[in-house]
């Protein structure tokens, strides 16, 4: 182990082999990464839409045009954070897939960039295909709207570096069921994705901006209502930037630990 | 002295069942979830969730509902919705993974029927912990609502055997689909299936939004008739129309339930 920096090559040599593993799953990914987010957002915006009275609070056309992004991001989240769970656990110690790679010139730094890697790359290009859906439905606001997969793929790569952190000090899955129930499912639900955050309790609208998903969602509708303005949303993503590294850092001891020694 | 169970003639069983042999089902869930206590409670929040992140925000900007001629406020409709989505999570997972796990992976079932305890018996059990774990999640959920002042009619209280007949459904429906399971990923679609009901069972907006032919699909989903029953239950609308919720919920538990023994006798006997 000479160096802890990871290397682009090796990174990659990483994300190649998650996205060969991915293609024959990819049942799992078409299921839960696009259909069941493209019911939720058309059945929520149309359903619900009809029942809203006053629009105008919303800022945005209509209630499809505030949850759409507001789903877009928080499956990127739930995508992102479960990946981290028992998938991680399995590369990590169940099935030993990290450890063939550390026996390689790929260090286990490389091991864990390239799979957060792919986690921003796969749950990107699933945003790709709801965001088509989601303009079809709301018809083509302009360009801006191109910029939101890469906002849910950091989203996704967030959630993931974050439950990582956790994950990979586990030698079992105990807990983790809590963590996506009690961790994930009120990150999917709180950060603004149905209703504005100042409608939340005050106790919940403060906590949850620091998490990096309510940020993910707020430049993701900016973009998707073309009313993104660029300082803010550069404040927005590099909060999310920063939980990647954080959790990056945090997944580090974790990783060392379970593959070098 | 344990007590002698005696097996019931085939077909008898499905209806006058072996208490003793099914007690020793779920006292085995019992003991296997008092290490996982954890998951239970986890469990019961997420609908919690729910209500607060989608009607604290939305009773602001949704006006009063229309239901049974009366109008409802956002979230007094959205919360009985909830306690039936909350009764179904409590049996699904049980009925489906859970199940699977003990038939596939650790063949405990292949045991047991090596006792006296019969396949009928093992259908049984488990489906009466699904249903303890269901009303336990829906009564919590429904005193809850209750406390908030959600609640406007004392029959609400008949919400607590609704949600054990939602749950009863709900588990023979998922022991039924688990029969077809060839390996873990088929559970990708019952996940996609428990999101389509939770929802898409007119838990959030009247069903009258639908168009008329996804009304009509809808009449044939279970969690949409447990939503219904207790709607009506907890704003004091219940009817007539309640009775055939109830009737469609008792025959998709019969149903699936006579379905699924059915079906787990052929493939454990063979």
């Amino acid at each position: 182990m000479t160096s802890v920096s990871p290397r682009p090559s090796s990174v990659w040599h990483v994300v190649e082999h998650h996205a060969v593993q991915t293609r024959r799953t990819m049942q799992t990914v078409l299921l839960s990464g696009f259909l069941s987010p493209v019911f939720t957002m058309l059945a929520l915006g149309w359903g619900i839409g009809s029942q809203v009275d006053d629009v105008s609070s919303l800022g945005t056309p209509d209630y499809l045009h505030f949850v759409g992004p507001g789903v877009m991001i928080g499956t990127a989240t739930l995508q992102g954070g479960f990946s981290s769970l028992w998938q991680a656990l399995a590369a990590l110690r169940w099935e030993g897939m990290y450890k063939n790679v550390v026996r390689s010139p790929a260090t286990f730094t490389d091991a864990m960039t390239g799979r957060l890697v792919w986690m921003g790359i796969l749950n990107a290009l699933s945003s790709v295909a709801f965001l088509i859906v989601l303009v079809i439905a709301i018809g083509w606001s302009g360009f801006g709207a191109l910029l939101t997969p890469f906002i849910a793929g950091l989203t996704a790569m967030s959630a993931a570096a974050g439950v990582l952190a956790f994950t990979s000090r586990k030698e079992s899955g105990d807990g983790f069921s809590v963590v996506a129930r009690l961790g994930l499912t009120p990150l999917f639900v709180f950060s603004g994705t149905f209703s504005s955050i100042d409608t939340l309790p005050t106790a919940i609208a403060t906590v949850i901006k620091f998490f990096p998903t309510y940020h993910g969602i707020e430049v993701a509708r900016d973009l998707i209502n073309e009313r993104a303005e660029v300082v803010p949303s550069l404040l927005h993503i590099a909060v999310i930037v920063a939980w990647i590294a954080l959790g990056w850092a945090l997944s580090f001891g974790g990783f060392r630990k379970a593959l070098t020694s | 002295m344990g007590a002698v169970i005696r097996r019931l003639p085939k077909g008898v069983d499905l209806v006058i069942t072996n208490t003793f042999a099914v007690r020793a089902i779920v006292e085995r869930n019992i003991i296997f979830f008092r290490r996982d206590w954890v998951i239970l409670v986890a469990g019961f929040f997420e609908p919690i969730f729910w209500l607060i992140g989608i009607s604290a925000g939305l009773s602001t900007i949704i006006d009063d509902i229309e239901f049974g001629g009366e109008l409802v406020e956002y979230t007094a409709f959205v919360a009985p919705g909830l306690i039936a989505v909350s009764a179904m999570n409590g049996a699904a997972f049980d009925a489906t993974f859970n199940f699977y796990f003990k038939l596939k992976q650790l063949k405990i079932f292949d045991s047991i029927i090596t006792t006296p305890v019969t396949i009928t018996n093992v259908v049984m059990g488990e489906a009466v912990w699904s249903v303890l774990r269901s009303t336990a999640y829906a009564t919590s959920f429904l005193i809850l609502t209750v406390l908030f002042g959600l609640v406007a009619s004392p029959w609400a209280i008949l919400i607590i055997p609704v949600s054990a007949l939602i749950g009863f459904s709900i588990s023979a429906i998922g022991i039924f689909a688990t029969t077809f399971v060839r390996n873990w990923h088929d559970f990708d679609y019952f996940s996609l299936a428990l999101q389509v009901l939770f929802i898409g069972s007119a838990t959030f907006y009247p069903i009258t939004v639908y168009p008329s032919w996804v009304q009509i699909v809808v009449q044939f989903t279970p969690l949409y008739h447990g939503v219904a029953l207790c709607r009506s239950l907890a704003l004091g609308t219940a009817g007539l129309a309640d009775v055939g919720h109830l009737i469609v919920l008792v025959g998709f538990t019969a149903f699936f339930g006579w379905w699924a023994n059915r079906r787990l006798e052929k493939s454990l006997l063979a």
